[in-house]
């Protein structure tokens, strides 16, 4: 089952916090991000695989969405427009991540361990952590999230195919994974 | 499918989608938004405060015939002084009875001035009005905004600028206050 990332009720219940926080309402925008912080928080932490980096992220998704908020026209619901933000947010931050990296030639990031989150985790979220970066990636987002493949190639700058062989690779690791934990 | 894959599956079933962050993240987003959102209204309400400054110069040119009554001007066209509008600005007591003396006295000789020199007091006073009720909406949304503090003592003293501009273009006015 698929999550979902938001409840039909908060985003009515939201709808005149949203057209408050466009007018310029930081307390209405305070309530949104009270709201919205634990699903955008969760997906940049399973994305990035550390705390640090995921709060930093979940700060700049919610600041360029404040920013962006002129431009939400209510075709999509909220929860789902500032989901993609922090996608595109996490991704941003991420290949810059990687191009400091590269050129420090520190190490390579599909070979990297990755941290594992701090929190109260289950196996499987330890698991996506331990994943190579691209694969947790197309992971999270497709397998966790639901996002289609298209979706995920075109956020990735990857290939359909590549994207399905990354889901394909990251289900076996993890199947792996758990077997061995259990 | 496989038991494998039907263990990842159940697990990833129960995964929540909600987790909180350690620490709250609201006051560093905060600080940033209101960093953008502040420049805007400073610029917004300095704006305002500007246009005002420059209508007062109009008040300037002494009427051609400053005892001509018209009728039908009442009190009330000047805008009255809002308790309210002072809550922000940290004036002393003696500043905004001052203030209020002088926008009765106002209100008292306004039928003396000609229509348009009238006209263009009722104006600017509105246009500064407007401008500190501005300010003051600004305030509640930044409390510790200094700049926005010393707009607003500016558009006081915009305001006391307007008044005076109508004093020196009053005889009747003069005579009477001093």
């Amino acid at each position: 089952m698929l999550l979902t990332m938001s409840a039909d009720r908060q985003e009515d219940a939201a709808q005149d916090d949203i057209a408050l926080a466009a007018s310029g309402d930081t307390r209405a925008y305070e309530r949104l991000y009270r709201t919205h912080v634990p699903h955008i928080y969760a997906l940049c932490l399973r994305m990035t695989a550390n705390r640090a980096e995921a709060e930093d992220a979940t700060q700049d998704a919610f600041v360029q969405a404040w920013r962006k908020l002129d431009s939400f026209r209510g075709d999509s619901r909220f929860s789902s427009w500032l989901h993609r933000i922090a996608v595109n947010v996490v991704l941003g931050r991420m290949r810059s991540r990687k191009r400091e990296m590269e050129r420090m030639r520190l190490v390579d990031p599909e070979t990297q361990t990755a941290t594992p989150a701090e929190h109260d985790i289950s196996d499987l979220e330890r698991a996506i952590a331990g994943l190579p970066e691209r694969a947790r990636q197309v992971f999270v987002l497709a397998g966790v999230y639901g996002y289609t493949h298209e979706q995920v190639a075109e956020a990735l700058d990857v290939a359909v195919g590549t994207c399905k062989a990354h889901l394909h690779r990251a289900r076996q690791m993890l199947a792996e994974q758990l077997e061995a934990t259990t | 499918m496989n038991d494998q894959d039907d263990a990842l599956d159940q697990a990833l079933a129960k995964l929540d989608d909600r987790i909180e962050p350690e620490r709250d993240l609201w006051p560093g987003i905060e600080a940033k938004i209101s960093e953008r959102k502040g420049g805007f209204w400073q610029w917004r309400v300095a704006a305002s405060v500007f246009a005002a400054s420059v209508l007062v110069g109009l008040l300037i040119i002494p009427p051609d015939d400053a005892t001509t009554t018209v009728a039908g001007v009442t009190p009330s066209e000047v805008p009255e002084a809002d308790e309210a509008l002072f809550r922000y600005s940290g004036l002393d007591a003696e500043f905004v009875r001052v203030h209020q003396r002088s926008l009765d006295e106002l209100a008292d000789h306004l039928a003396d001035l000609q229509p348009a020199t009238r006209e263009v007091v009722i104006a600017n006073l509105k246009i500064i009005r407007a401008s500190i009720a501005e300010i003051n909406e600004a305030i509640e949304r930044e409390p510790n905004n200094v700049e926005l503090r010393q707009l607003l003592r500016m558009a006081y003293e915009q305001e006391l600028a307007i008044v005076n501009g109508f004093r020196r273009s009053a005889p009747t006015l003069e005579r009477t206050t001093t």
